[in-house]
């Protein structure tokens, strides 16, 4: 039996077309177990959010429209969202205050990164005792994801940095990671779309396809077990610090084993016309929307509802060669005020915005329920640095896509009063997840006006 | 000014360290108390007169903020700060100009009273750190699961990029173990004991498959499951087969129970009526059970199979949630005959390596009669099985025939009447001599009617092979890690555990690099049984084993324990010697990035690596291993940000001789030249400046070096007036400090000052205007005139005076290392002034004074980035006592880079371990 299924599998993933797009989103329906139940679409339609995170802060005179409310018009920067403005909020005046150096000095790239999600204060350290705090997309992970085969996914367009000091005295572990599990773990980026295709579809690898796929999955329990013990034994034979160490290891073996009782729902299909990813494509463009194309794909049958994407890490070097910006990001970003270099800024900041639009289109051909796959997310695109130059952490640039399952009314520009925790936000958007929480970093409540 | 004040500083910290380690002055905490007095009395106010006003929590310009440093014990933790500030503060860089300042003399107190206090550590009290239990990261799990399973595979590629902590990926700290990456490991774990360990397939052959909708039967009340057929209620469903001979069979029935009442749902398997064997089927829906059943067959003929539901149970509640409903549902069932003992593979041919016909795609095509042929080499005298993957297009009135022929004789007949979306497997077993055989399929039946007015006679009837895969009864032609970890096979059945002992026992040593507790080989034994009792071969159960080990912590970690057992006696000193288990993994993993060698677990073993003396010889040895290329790439990438090289991206356009090749070849150069440091033991200061390059003939062409030939790469011995040579001037580094457009000095000085000088300076505070204006109109000139004029402003003043005159130095590099002497319209200025007046001209002039008056400082430097790399941690302020004897001993041994390396390893940091208390009740 196993045999056939594996000639046809390899058959299936060898035998694909050689264009490296994924366009088999708008033939495809939802695929899986709401479309059970169209009627009932209100408690089944699952309800998604995702994080997407550039580097550097961006061009804001191109970027915040001058008009308030619903009339509002998109400045330069944000001209690719023309089809989405009514799907959209744009929300000025959030601020990351815990970016802030409050006393440690320069790092305000690391800073960035680190309290985007969280709202806390890193503690200035080179890789003792790293700390900051659970970013907003855990919590809902925590809250919501047990129902999917990930509770969350990590992505990103640039490993963790491989050498070197990336922000004076942070550890790179700040400025390469948006999501912490813990307030000292943060959770490493899948970069290659091929690692992601075969976490989400299977590999169609022989590994284990020699036998049964059942008894091998009762061989990785019992092989968990057998861990999970050996690991409580030996954390009673460890130091303080080395038993909290451990103590990532027994989550994760957790976490594998919680996946594995769900595993009796068998690995979605591969969707027809879908190729698996040679690897990392050298173009940045096709990289991302590669991402993206999965992260909808992710998205539509279900594996998760909770996504962060790092586009660039912070304080990214990239050289934007092909947009006639060979000059880097980060060296870029620090314009003082001369007008070519911010206009390159603008330049990329476009580019950004536009695989954004990409991405949106994905998910507005996705039909689910009463509508689409964008009315049921709210997909946050933003920085966590304003001006480049400044290194400011007020007035971020900030975007919700997506109308939350109708409890947000999009199509608007909102201006907050200068200071607003962005974690308001948050914790606005976690109660739309049905992950209520009463405080989640420097939160003081709910954001008003979302809903209208 | 600066040369002399390091100096002075180490000096002091010299005469103190000797002092006070010589005497072992028990009196030194009243000092402390003292010293920490003077701190609160003399300096804070001073401190707070003049800096605090731009160093404090609303501010802290360049970084420092005053007020984390309430007391003396807080100034020691951060020393690197404290000897930037009494450097600053004696330099008269700071105050800035514009600030009030104090006195030449209160000035001078001051710095004499901070350096009395900043340099004094008690070297009297061993405080070797605090290592935190440190995962291995993706270089070291490569490499370590190779030496371990001897398999040529790399797992860690697919495996998210390790985080970064004080520059290096060996951080205990920041490793961490996500949920991902446990997912990668398990993978991981199956991939590479599949690969390390050959698994034989039972010898049976799969006579025929039913899937559900196949079955038959008069029972009543079928309908469809998920995944199979259900019984809803007692009864039969069956399925007749053609048995070719007589002999024993093997059934196999996939099938679950829709579970309800007190016992699960049974099932009864009947061979023509009779009852054979009754299953109970406890598996579940999603996990199906795999029933097995022996038929003996006295006959050939045809036989009805079935299964029987035979205990239906139903009780209805209101609703579904109530009703109680036993279920019984059949998946599938398939036949075997029942032959003992198990196939090994021998070996695998695809297409490509099997001759005749023609080739497309992963096929080979016999669109007429002729053979498909493979060479074979029996490696012994056996029986073996011959399978193909073959299919055909079928055409005419008969399925494709082919003949098995060996060494040019008949052997067995196939009809094949596979076609493309499913591949037949055809096989058939021969007993050959030891020795080369020619194995082919011959296409028998060849027929082409493509014109035939009969659309059911049209056609073309062509032979398709993929792959012969060869089997044989004997485990001969094993690869080497089968037979490294695979000591013995059980001999009969109840010598399994004896086997899988001996077997798993010196593995786990290995693998745990470390002595095998009682018991735990034991637990391994248990997971083997596991599998064994699944009817799996004992290869198959060892694989399960191993997966285990590999996915555990104690191989994922490397492990130094804090704790006794419970019940054991704690101990309780603060510290304790490493045992030699867990000093040669520490030796291995920072000059090897892998486990400890068969040499270096012996010595352990036999406790003998504690001595100095073996300890020196094991360093030496493990130096001129090829394998310390290791800590070339890692250690060299990471302290030399050789890893970043990659990332770079010269504007095309300006560096139109700029390659991915030439980019290559830059960090090969660095590679071979830091490998000759380690491997011909020269003086760490060769890495400052020395006479030869290691180039072929692009970068020679490149550096404009001539007589090179060939991508081959070699020593050239330079003339003296050559500026090449020495780590600055390596196309790599320089590279990778330049912009994509320009060479950027402020990059490169602070590159000097990171990673040769050890003295980074604070990043750049937010608006700082850039180089091309400010606020007072544009800055003019070269760019070098331009940081000249930036330098005016005092704020930028403090840093970028250390900065640029050091980038200055190399401004005879472009920003891809070529050497120029005009940027641009102007000439090359490449002098430089330092603080405290120190001049040099040009590159040479600048290695000179590296060489010459930081030797110290960058042995320093190299030192304690080295011990951060082995150690896994950044250093703290009580590792200085070790890293002054270690810089002391490389100066005296001429800065020899086995002697820096082997003082680190003889170091208490390095030997010993600062126990913590545990959560042990």
């Amino acid at each position: 039996m196993s045999r056939n299924i594996r000639i046809s599998r390899r058959t299936v993933l060898r035998g694909l077309g050689t264009a490296l797009a994924l366009p088999w989103l708008e033939i495809m329906g939802p695929s899986r177990p709401w479309a059970m139940a169209e009627g009932d679409t209100q408690g089944v339609v699952p309800r998604r959010m995702a994080f997407l995170y550039v580097p550097n802060g961006v061009h804001m005179e191109a970027w915040t429209p001058s008009e308030d409310g619903a009339q509002f018009r998109l400045p330069s920067t944000l001209q690719s969202l023309a089809p989405f403005q009514r799907e959209l909020l744009v929300l000025s005046g959030l601020t990351q205050e815990n970016a802030n150096a409050k006393g440690d000095g320069g790092g305000d790239h690391a800073r960035a990164l680190s309290a985007f999600l969280t709202g806390a204060h890193p503690r200035k350290t080179d890789g003792a005792n790293i700390q900051v705090g659970i970013s907003v997309d855990q919590v809902a992970a925590k809250g919501i994801g047990q129902s999917t085969r990930y509770p969350s996914l990590e992505l990103g367009c640039d490993p963790s940095a491989q050498a070197g000091n990336c922000d004076s005295g942070y550890s790179c572990a700040y400025s390469s990671n948006i999501a912490w599990s813990s307030e000292s773990t943060p959770l490493a980026k899948e970069v290659n779309p091929r690692s992601l295709f075969d976490r989400l579809f299977g590999n169609g690898d022989s590994a284990g396809m020699t036998q049964s796929s059942a008894r091998r999955s009762r061989y990785r329990q019992s092989i968990l077990d057998f861990v999970n013990e050996d690991a409580n034994r030996l954390r009673d034979r460890l130091g303080r610090t080395d038993a909290r160490k451990l103590e990532e290891y027994l989550t994760s073996v957790r976490e594998i084993e919680r996946r594995l009782t769900l595993a009796s729902q068998p690995a979605p299909d591969v969707p027809p016309g879908t190729e698996r990813p040679s690897g990392v494509p050298s173009d940045y463009k096709e990289h991302i929307r590669l991402m993206y194309d999965l992260m909808a794909l992710a998205f539509q049958a279900d594996l998760t509802r909770v996504i962060t994407f790092v586009l660039a890490n912070e304080g990214s070097g990239r050289s934007y060669g092909f947009l006639g910006v060979p000059e880097g990001h980060h060296d870029l970003s620090h314009h003082g005020n001369d007008k070519d270099k911010q206009a390159k800024i603008a330049k990329i900041n476009t580019f950004h915005v536009e695989q954004f639009a990409y991405l949106l289109e994905k998910l507005r051909g996705i039909r689910e329920g009463d509508g689409t796959v964008l009315d049921h997310s709210m997909i946050l695109y933003g920085s966590g640095i304003g001006d480049g130059d400044r290194h400011n952490h007020d007035d971020l640039p900030i975007l919700l896509a997506g109308g939350g399952s109708g409890t947000i009314r999009t199509g608007r520009h909102l201006k907050y009063a200068s200071g607003t925790p962005l974690n308001n936000l948050f914790l606005s958007m976690l109660d739309r997840m049905e992950s209520h929480v009463d405080r989640l970093g420097d939160s003081q409540g709910a954001l008003p006006q979302l809903s209208g | 000014m600066v040369r002399r004040v390091r100096g002075l500083i180490s000096r002091l910290r010299l005469i103190a360290g000797v002092a006070i380690c010589a005497l072992g002055i028990p009196w030194f905490s009243v000092l402390a108390f003292d010293d920490g007095a003077v701190f609160l009395d003399e300096v804070k106010p001073l401190l707070e007169r003049y800096c605090a006003r731009c160093h404090q929590p609303d501010k802290s310009k360049g970084g420092v903020n005053l007020a984390k440093y309430p007391d003396l014990a807080a100034v020691q933790t951060d020393l690197k700060t404290w000897e930037q500030l009494i450097e600053d503060l004696e330099s008269e860089v700071m105050p800035p100009a514009g600030e009030e300042a104090p006195s030449k003399e209160v000035r001078q107190r001051l710095v004499q009273t901070l350096q009395s206090l900043v340099s004094k550590v008690d070297c009297t009290i061993s405080k070797p750190g605090r290592v935190t239990l440190r995962r291995l990261n993706r270089v070291e799990y490569s490499n370590t699961v190779r030496d371990l399973l001897l398999v040529d595979m790399h797992p860690a590629d697919d495996f998210p990029l390790d985080d970064v902590g004080y520059g290096f990926d060996t951080i205990g700290d920041v490793l961490t173990l996500p949920p991902l990456l446990l997912e990668k490991y398990l993978t991981a774990a199956e991939r590479l004991t599949e690969k390390a360990i050959v698994v034989p397939r039972s010898a049976a052959v799969l006579l025929k498959q039913w899937d559900a909708k196949e079955l038959q039967g008069a029972a009543a009340d079928v309908s469809d499951a998920v995944g199979g057929r259900r019984m809803g209620s007692n009864g039969e469903l069956g399925v007749t087969f053609q048995f070719p001979e007589k002999g024993k069979y093997l059934l196999k029935v996939r099938a679950y129970g829709e579970q309800a009442g007190s016992e699960p749902a049974k099932m009864a398997v009947k061979l023509g009526g009779t009852l054979l064997r009754t299953h109970e089927v406890k598996a579940t829906e999603g996990h199906p059970g795999e029933y097995e059943t022996e038929l003996a067959i006295a006959r050939p003929g045809p036989r009805t199979i079935s299964f029987s539901f035979l205990n239906d149970f139903y009780r209805p509640g209101s609703g579904d949630a109530q009703t109680l409903d036993r279920n019984l549902v059949i998946s599938g069932a398939e036949l075997k005959s029942s032959q003992n003992g198990w196939l090994w593979p021998v070996v695998t041919l695809d297409s490509s390596k099997l001759s005749g016909g023609d080739v497309s795609g992963q096929q080979r095509v016999l669109a007429s009669a002729g053979e498909i042929t493979a060479i074979f080499d029996a490696p012994a005298d056996s029986k073996y099985q011959f399978e193909y993957v073959a299919y055909g297009t079928q055409a005419g009135e008969e399925p494709i025939r082919a003949g098995l022929r060996i060494d040019g004789k008949d052997v067995h007949l196939f009809d094949i009447p596979a076609s493309e979306n499913e591949p037949g497997r055809y096989s058939h077993s021969v007993a050959l001599k030891q020795g080369r055989h020619t194995v082919s399929l011959a296409f028998l039946n060849d027929y082409y009617a493509p014109d035939d007015p009969d659309p059911k006679k049209r056609g073309d009837r062509n032979l398709m092979v993929r792959s012969l895969e060869v089997s044989g009864n004997l485990p001969v032609g094993l690869p080497a890690s089968h037979r490294k970890l695979i000591v013995r096979q059980p001999k009969k059945d109840d010598d399994w555990r004896a086997a899988a002992r001996e077997t798993l026992h010196p593995f786990l040593q290995r693998a745990y690099r470390r002595a095998v507790r009682d018991g735990e080989v034991e637990r391994l034994v248990n997971l083997v049984e596991l599998v064994h009792a699944d009817g799996e071969p004992f290869e198959r159960g060892i694989q399960v084993a191993v997966e285990a080990v590999l996915v555990n912590p104690q191989f994922l970690y490397r492990v130094e324990l804090d704790q006794r057992k419970k019940g054991e006696e704690l101990e309780r000193a603060p510290t304790r010697p490493l045992t030699d288990w867990e000093l040669a993994s520490r030796l291995s993993y920072f000059l090897w990035s892998t486990m400890p060698d068969e040499h270096l677990m012996r010595l352990a073993k036999e406790k003998r690596l504690q001595d100095d003396a073996t300890l020196e010889a094991e360093v030496r040895r493990m130096l001129a291993d090829a394998r310390s290329h290791a800590l070339v790439e890692n250690f060299g990438g990471q302290w030399l940000q050789l890893r970043q090289l990659k990332n770079t991206s010269p504007d095309k356009g300006r560096f139109p001789s700029f390659s991915d090749q030439l980019r290559s070849d830059m960090r090969m150069e660095t590679e071979l030249f830091l490998d000759s440091v380690v491997r011909e033991d020269r003086s760490v200061l060769d890495l400052i400046d020395s006479p030869d390059v290691y180039v072929n003939e692009r970068l020679a062409r490149h550096y404009g070096i001539e007589g090179v030939q060939g991508d081959q790469f070699r020593q050239v011995m330079l003339p003296a007036s050559s500026p090449r040579g020495g780590l600055l001037t390596h196309g790599s580094i320089l590279t990778l400090t330049s912009n994509p457009t320009r060479t950027s000095p402020v990059k490169r000085g602070r590159y000097v000052l990171e990673q040769i000088l050890g003295t980074p300076p604070p990043p750049p505070p937010p608006n700082v205007p850039e180089l091309d204006g400010d606020k007072k109109g544009p800055l003019q000139g070269t760019l070098r005139q331009r940081m000249e004029q930036h330098r005016v402003n005092p704020s930028c003043a403090s840093c970028h005076a250390r900065l640029d005159p050091l980038g200055f130095g190399l401004e005879n590099f472009d920003a891809v290392g070529g050497w120029r002497t005009q940027d641009g319209d102007a000439a090359v200025d490449a002098s430089g002034v330092l603080p405290g007046g120190v001049q040099f001209d040009g590159v040479q002039g600048l290695k000179a004074y590296l060489r010459k008056e930081r030797a110290e400082q960058f042995t320093r430097t190299l030192a304690e980035k080295l011990m951060i790399y082995g150690l896994g941690r950044g250093l703290e302020p009580t590792d200085r006592c070790a890293v002054d004897a270690i810089v002391q001993s490389t100066a005296s041994d001429s800065h020899k880079l086995s002697r820096l390396i082997i003082e680190i390893v003889k170091s208490d940091p390095f030997r010993k371990r600062s126990r913590e208390e545990g959560s042990v009740q």
